[in-house]
């Protein structure tokens, strides 16, 4: 139970560092993105290490070095799927007067 | 082509390629990707080295062949006398957008089917009448349950001669069923009996008739929709995902150095052709590792049985010498490992005879017990600590072999990663022991195995136990494991739901944008125009995918009626089923709605059909849901509970779609 307790707790805090991870990478990439003005792109591109390799450390117990590999993988995919339709929405509201 | 027009000036723009270079260069690229293909075949056979490796090397040849006849393909198109960027991209333009509209309407129904199948093992399960109460059995008295079982049928049945099957229910108990006729991973599930303990010394028998439903959505998923046989089918689907790898890395050459700077930009407003345009290269580009595994695995699937194999798929044994099983607990096979003496009717793995036809007794000079499976369990622990056994097989020494016929006839992918070896030679007895291994690649659909034997305990192939593989196999295992979505376990399961659905829009959006290409556009007229091409090719790509969704939610109803459960008194009182009937009309009922679909779509207006479609697909599923909930109230488990919420939610989203369309002007 322990051990189950432990996986649990490296799982969702990897998925935290994950999807910490993919918004970065999203923010990092050109064209319609939130880009905060105070975020530069050297400290951008330093939390984006850091957070990769910190979501692959935690996942590894988890999921073995190249499952965490591949599941970072699929996770950023599948974010980077989504988030900027979803943005886009978000935009469109905000740009149409109420 | 003249590379500038003077100092100063820009470069003329390129022109597209005539139809006849076009050909040329196409006819000259397939030549070439043929001949990778064929090398990877001879390397396979002629190259020394390469033997030891049996299937797994032929396997990651041909795959490596694939990727090699994608990229000439690719090249042979695109190449020329001045190979800028941009021009590649106008050279690329017409046969990237030609493939799409051919191809993408079979991917979208492939990957739809393909997102359902993620979730058959559970399917089957949720699908299930509520079992009997008394079903678990502690582990310690399967052998008495077996020899109450033998006294009851008056020695018609012996545990040695017939398969039994035990269903891991918690590390000290289990289901015990016969399957009543032979199974392959993947094919047509058999009629099984169910063999419970009411009190103890007391055996309780029930037929139990499981639902086709998951084994057609995985055939269909196979053939991409087809309504082929599957050995027509595959060359097909090989062909089309040659082209599919092409479209995706033509796609990229094509649309990267066009979109840099807008590349996370969805522009929901202007003109649908912009939006379409956006979509479509958001989803292929941010998918593009998994789409390239799909393309590369279903390539490898679709065309690996076709090809003139040597050593590597037919004629090498498997692996059960590899690093693997060396210094492990079980002793190796070999030692004291006789075949034994079984004289006894062509029982091919069935428990007992189908349809009733010959039942005389077997007449087995009975070989010794087999272990018992807390003995095998406990070994298994120590040799592959991360291993998880969900099912033990025991299989008697006169079981089916392994052929293309077979698998033709169970309806089973042609393709295997031991070739036609995966199964030992008649005359073997064999314990197959099926698991999961969360840290560890899965080479199947969603488990790993080990075949033992089942009297010594050794290990007769252990090249497709997670975790003990040599490279070779372990490496392609994560090739069958990246397509499958087994590893990672409920995650990564989920994470490949929402990647297949994101195939299904980018083949969608592929339509879609092709279509708001080839509209005509009429000047003084704000809105294009249909030709009759546009017309009917938006109707046929629009109509086959929500037939496709429409037939899936209908096989989603279908699936908790067609599975029964009912008590029997012996074992040759079964109930004699026809699985291939079964299998029939789940097909016959998919296709039907399919047919309606397109037809709706053929005779209404496309924004009733749509309507229409969705609120139909979104009623299925929702009575499959009130059906299941109802009926099979007692067999949840938590993935049952999950499967049911998550079936529950896409009702509600389908519903919500069809009232937003038929609310919607446009």
């Amino acid at each position: 139970m322990p051990g189950v307790m432990a996986e649990s707790i490296y799982f969702w805090s990897g998925l935290l560092t994950g999807t910490l991870w993919a918004v970065l990478l999203w923010l990092q990439l050109p064209g319609q993105t939130p880009c905060p003005e105070h975020l530069n792109r050297r400290t951008g591109l330093i939390c984006l290490a850091l957070s990769g390799l910190l979501t692959l450390t935690l996942w590894s117990p988890v999921f073995g070095v190249a499952g965490a590999f591949f599941c970072l993988g699929g996770w950023s995919m599948t974010l980077l799927c989504l988030m900027p339709v979803i943005w886009a929405f978000i935009s469109l509201r905000r740009s149409q007067p109420s | 082509m003249k590379p500038l027009a003077g100092r100063g000036e820009r470069p003329l723009p390129p022109r597209p390629h005539s139809p006849l270079i076009f050909w040329l260069r196409l006819s000259t690229g397939s030549i070439m990707a043929v001949l990778c293909l064929l090398a990877a075949c001879w390397a396979d056979r002629h190259l020394a080295f390469l033997r030891p490796y049996g299937a797994t090397g032929f396997s990651l040849l041909a795959m490596i062949g694939c990727l090699a006849g994608m990229i000439v393909l690719t090249l042979c198109m695109g190449l020329g006398s001045w190979p800028r960027i941009q021009h590649l991209a106008i050279r690329y333009r017409s046969l990237h957008g030609y493939i799409g509209i051919t191809t993408g309407s079979l991917l979208a129904m492939g990957f739809l089917a393909g997102t359902v199948t993620l979730f058959a093992t559970p399917l089957q399960e949720w699908s299930q009448p509520r079992l009997p109460a008394s079903e678990t059995i502690p582990l310690t008295d399967i052998p008495s349950v077996l020899n109450h079982l033998s006294d009851m049928e008056h020695g018609h049945y012996r545990a040695t001669d017939h398969q039994y099957r035990l269903t891991l229910t918690s590390p000290v108990s289990a289901r015990l069923s016969l399957p009543a006729a032979p199974e392959l991973p993947l094919g047509r599930p058999a009629a099984q009996i169910l063999v419970t303990q009411p009190q103890a010394g007391t055996v309780q028998l029930y037929q139990l008739v499981p639902s086709p439903v998951p084994a057609v959505i995985g055939g269909l998923h196979r053939r991409m929709g087809l309504p082929l046989p599957e050995s027509w089918a595959m060359p097909l689907v090989g062909l089309i995902c040659f082209f599919y790898g092409l479209a995706l890395l033509s796609g990229i050459i094509l649309l990267l150095p066009g979109i840099w700077r807008t590349l996370m930009t969805v522009r929901l407003e202007g003109h649908a052709r912009r939006f379409w345009l956006d979509l479509h290269s958001l989803l292929g580009l941010y998918s593009l590792p998994f789409q390239l595994v799909i393309a590369l695995t279903v390539a490898l699937f679709a065309l690996a049985p076709l090809l003139p194999t040597g050593p590597g798929l037919r004629n090498s044994p498997p692996t059960t010498t590899g690093p693997a099983s060396r210094g492990a607990a079980f002793p190796e096979s070999g030692a004291g490992n006789s075949p034994p003496t079984t004289t006894g009717p062509a029982s091919r793995g069935a428990a007992f005879p189908e349809s009733g036809a010959g039942n005389s007794p077997p007449t087995t000079t009975g070989p010794a017990s087999p272990l018992p499976p807390a003995v095998i369990l406990t070994q298994m622990q120590a040799f592959a600590p991360d291993f998880r056994p969900l099912t033990l097989d025991y299989v008697p020494a006169l079981h089916m072999r392994d052929n293309l016929a077979t698998r033709q006839s169970l309806h089973a992918p042609l393709y295997d990663a031991s070739g036609f070896h995966g199964l030992p030679p008649s005359g073997q007895p064999y314990l197959l022991l099926e698991g999961t291994d969360p840290r560890n690649p899965l080479i199947g659909r969603d488990r790993g195995s080990i075949l033992l034997d089942p009297h010594t305990g050794t290990i007769l192939d252990s090249q497709n136990l997670p975790g003990r593989q040599p490279l070779a196999r372990r490496i392609l295992t994560w090739c069958l494991a990246l397509h499958f979505g087994s590893f990672g376990g409920e995650f990564v399961r989920w994470l490949y739901v929402i990647l297949g659905l994101c195939g299904v829009g980018f083949f969608h959006t592929a339509n879609q944008l092709w279509l708001n290409s080839h509209r005509r556009r009429i000047p003084g007229q704000p809105a294009p125009v249909e030709t009759s091409a546009t017309l009917w090719t938006a109707r046929l790509s629009e109509g086959s995918l929500s037939g496709c969704l429409l037939g899936l939610c209908g096989l989603m109803v279908l699936s908790p009626l067609m599975s029964h459960l009912h008590p029997v008194t012996s074992l040759t009182d079964a109930v004699p089923h026809d699985p291939e009937q079964a299998r029939q009309e789940a097909s016959l009922t998919f296709y039907a709605l399919v047919a309606l679909s397109l037809a709706s779509y053929c005779l209404f207006p496309r924004r009733v059909c749509r309507g229409m479609i969705l609120a139909l697909s979104a009623a299925c599923l929702s009575t499959a849901v009130v059906i299941v909930t109802l009926h099979h109230m007692m067999t949840r488990t938590s993935a049952l509970e999950e499967l049911t919420m998550a079936f529950a939610i896409a009702s509600l989203c389908l519903w919500y779609g069809a009232f937003h369309v038929i609310r919607s002007r446009r």
